[in-house]
């Protein structure tokens, strides 16, 4: 009887939500970019005027959560030999928790007091309203020298200090040459020296890709209309200009998969070595392939997934046979920086390793769970996504800097192989530091690791 | 956080409004010629637009039926949890109307009178029911209104202008998401099943 009360009260519900069109939906700008409305030197100089309130709101938000200060590790360098790796755990603690504290309290708790550490949160965009690609001071600076084009917005600057970045310009490794090493010379890559650089190197269907990966085309913030945040009318922007040398120079954007602007999360421009070994791709997207995703990027980093945007602009669509072939091709030739302590199947030799590092691994392995998702002989990758529910730590809704605080949901996992030369860490880039994410996981795991656990895991890391 | 700091806050944002910048993160290639300001294009955080009028609308809307479902909830529903929901809801909802009426006021916006269709058509659907098909029927119109009033809030703080309203939605926006995790929660006790909840 019970049972069949159930039934029907069901049922009777879902006569009234499929009942019709809803009275009140949302309007049409909670998911689609308003058309622009003025003329550009209005807009410009309204957002040059916020500008410095702009900037200096996303300092405080920074300088509140981490210390952002310059501290190299002694002896040790990114692969490129020629940027440090900063260490220690930047994120700061709420007054009166330590991190062991916090270890010992249940997520509940952390939940109910406030006690989650603010750097753990979602990270917002410098201007998380407009969004939109946001470019480092070295990246503008070598695209201005180099194609005399211009990636410096009028209305946001980046925000993090060089020191939090990865190596610019990033060495490139190369599958397909091994014996080489590192193939960029100390250069950042561009549509005018490409050619020279990598002519008998490359294959004519790689020489071709790159040609394509380095071509600006029309981007939302940067592109011919005057819906556009660069003073002049702009070829648009290249996909490398964000992922510098095939690495990442930690340009971020947000995420096109989220809905409205304010719940969108910030993304942390990702490094393209070992592709080849990557089988999903995207943050929320789980594109199957690279192919797609070069195909698609077209809609999503370049048009924030309103393809209605995009038509006005300019939009590219990749032959798929052809140029995304090509494009992605040269994508899987990109190799990992040299580990000269991994054996061929990811682990630590024991006759090149420390024994801090070894250390490391066995916690890697075992207490700490890292490999239960980093599995070492498949790139440190498991090529699925997953929830770390981390809002089980803190109270939805919170808005910092117009960004909504909400649970990230599934993101696919990242590899660890050179990890140490692509800082900012997790999609968002809200982790500064390699011993960051150690705290994090410690405390989203529920590990309880010991101050020399986590210093080994550190250490680990930085074998990879 | 509680009912009335919520009350409170909300209130106090009055004060923090003047010399605050609008929107200082906004976009102002969307914006209307007409945004109210003493510039084109640069906002007064006391001025409103068009998506501060029609979000007072749709919140008073969403609002109201909140207060009009929880009475009936409170007087017909049989699980104690569903009782003391609905309780919660005409409490915090008829505080947070009267807020953000007061607030909404300057925008001259086109208040509902009656339910609106949509509710009116659960409310009748509601009427009907008994028992446990009531308490789920109501918790699951809980679950949507929420889900729903979420995303308006949203919507609001990412594209209104007017601050006090802004600082309204920023504030209210928590309590509305709490409110949907229980009632996630409580429509999987109802159901025995894990429902939506995470």
């Amino acid at each position: 009887m019970r049972k069949s009360k159930l039934l029907i009260g069901l049922a009777a519900m879902g006569v009234i939500a499929g009942g019709g069109t809803l009275a009140d939906p949302l309007p049409p700008d909670a998911s689609y970019r308003p058309l622009p409305t003025l003329p550009l030197d209005l807009v410009r100089r309204n957002d040059e005027g916020a500008k410095p309130a702009v900037q200096r709101r996303q300092q405080n938000l920074l300088n509140e959560r981490y210390d952002m200060a310059d501290r190299p590790m002694q002896g040790v360098k990114m692969s490129g030999g020629r940027k440090g790796v900063q260490e220690g755990v930047r994120v700061k603690l709420r007054p009166g928790t330590t991190w062991e504290s916090l270890a010992n309290m249940t997520p509940e708790e952390i939940k109910a007091k406030g006690l989650l550490p603010a750097g753990f949160l979602p990270l917002p965009h410098v201007k998380q309203l407009t969004g939109g690609q946001v470019f480092p001071e070295n990246q503008i600076k070598a695209i201005g020298d180099a194609e005399d084009r211009n990636l410096k917005r009028f209305d946001v600057d980046f925000d993090l200090p060089d020191h939090m970045t990865p190596e610019f310009p990033a060495p490139i490794f190369l599958t397909n040459r091994p014996d080489l090493g590192d193939v960029s010379g100390g250069k950042l890559l561009t549509i005018r020296n490409y050619y020279a650089m990598m002519v008998g190197i490359l294959t004519p269907v790689q020489i071709e890709g790159l040609r394509l990966l380095l071509t600006p085309f029309p981007q939302e913030e940067f592109n011919q209309t005057e819906d556009r945040k660069v003073a002049e009318q702009s070829d648009g922007v290249a996909c490398l200009d964000c992922h510098q040398n095939f690495h990442t120079n930690a340009a971020f954007h947000q995420t096109p998969d989220v809905r409205p602007q304010a719940a969108r999360f910030r993304l942390d421009t990702t490094s393209l070595r070992g592709m080849f070994n990557q089988q999903i791709h995207g943050s929320k997207r789980s594109l199957r392939s690279v192919e797609d995703f070069t195909e698609f990027e077209q809609r999503t980093a370049y048009f924030n997934g309103d393809h209605v945007s995009a038509t006005r602009k300019g939009v590219h669509l990749p032959d798929r046979p052809n140029q995304v072939a090509m494009m992605a091709q040269m994508q899987n030739m990109i190799d990992f920086p040299p580990a000269p302590k991994l054996d061929p199947t990811g682990r630590l030799d024991p006759s090149k390793a420390s024994a801090q590092e070894l250390a490391g691994e066995k916690i890697f392995m075992e207490k700490g769970k890292c490999a239960v998702c980093h599995i070492p002989q498949e790139s440190f990758l498991d090529h699925q996504m997953h929830d770390l529910k981390l809002e089980r730590f803190y109270k939805l809704g919170q808005v910092f800097n117009d960004q909504v605080a909400l649970p990230d949901g599934p993101i696919k996992t990242f590899t660890l192989r050179g990890i140490k030369d692509s800082p900012p860490y997790m999609h968002d880039g809200r982790l500064m530091t390699l011993a960051d994410t150690v705290e994090f996981f410690n405390l989203v795991l529920g590990l309880k690791l010991t101050a020399d656990e986590k210093d080994s895991l550190v250490a680990y890391m930085l074998a990879l | 956080m509680s009912r009335s700091s919520v009350f409170v806050l909300a209130g106090s944002c009055v004060l923090l409004v003047s010399g605050a910048l609008a929107q200082e993160g906004a976009n102002p290639a969307g914006m209307s010629p007409d945004t109210a300001g003493k510039e084109m294009a640069k906002p007064s955080p006391d001025g409103a637009n068009n998506q501060d009028k029609l979000f007072v609308r749709q919140a008073a809307l969403g609002g109201q039926a909140e207060v009009d479902l929880g009475k009936l909830a409170q007087k017909r529903a049989t699980d104690p949890a569903v009782r003391e929901f609905a309780e919660r809801m005409v409490e915090v909802h008829s505080k947070s109307n009267q807020q953000l009426l007061k607030l909404g006021k300057a925008v001259n916006p086109d208040l509902p009178r009656n339910l609106d269709p949509e509710h009116q058509a659960i409310r009748n659907e509601l009427d009907r029911a008994q028992g446990q098909t009531f308490d789920l029927a109501y918790i699951a119109a809980q679950i949507q209104d929420h889900q729903r009033t979420a995303n308006l809030l949203q919507w609001h703080i990412s594209t209104g202008q007017n601050e006090p309203l802004r600082k309204y939605s920023i504030q209210t926006l928590p309590e509305v998401m709490d409110h949907l995790e229980q009632a996630k929660a409580t429509y999987a006790a109802l159901t025995q099943g894990a429902g939506s909840r995470r």
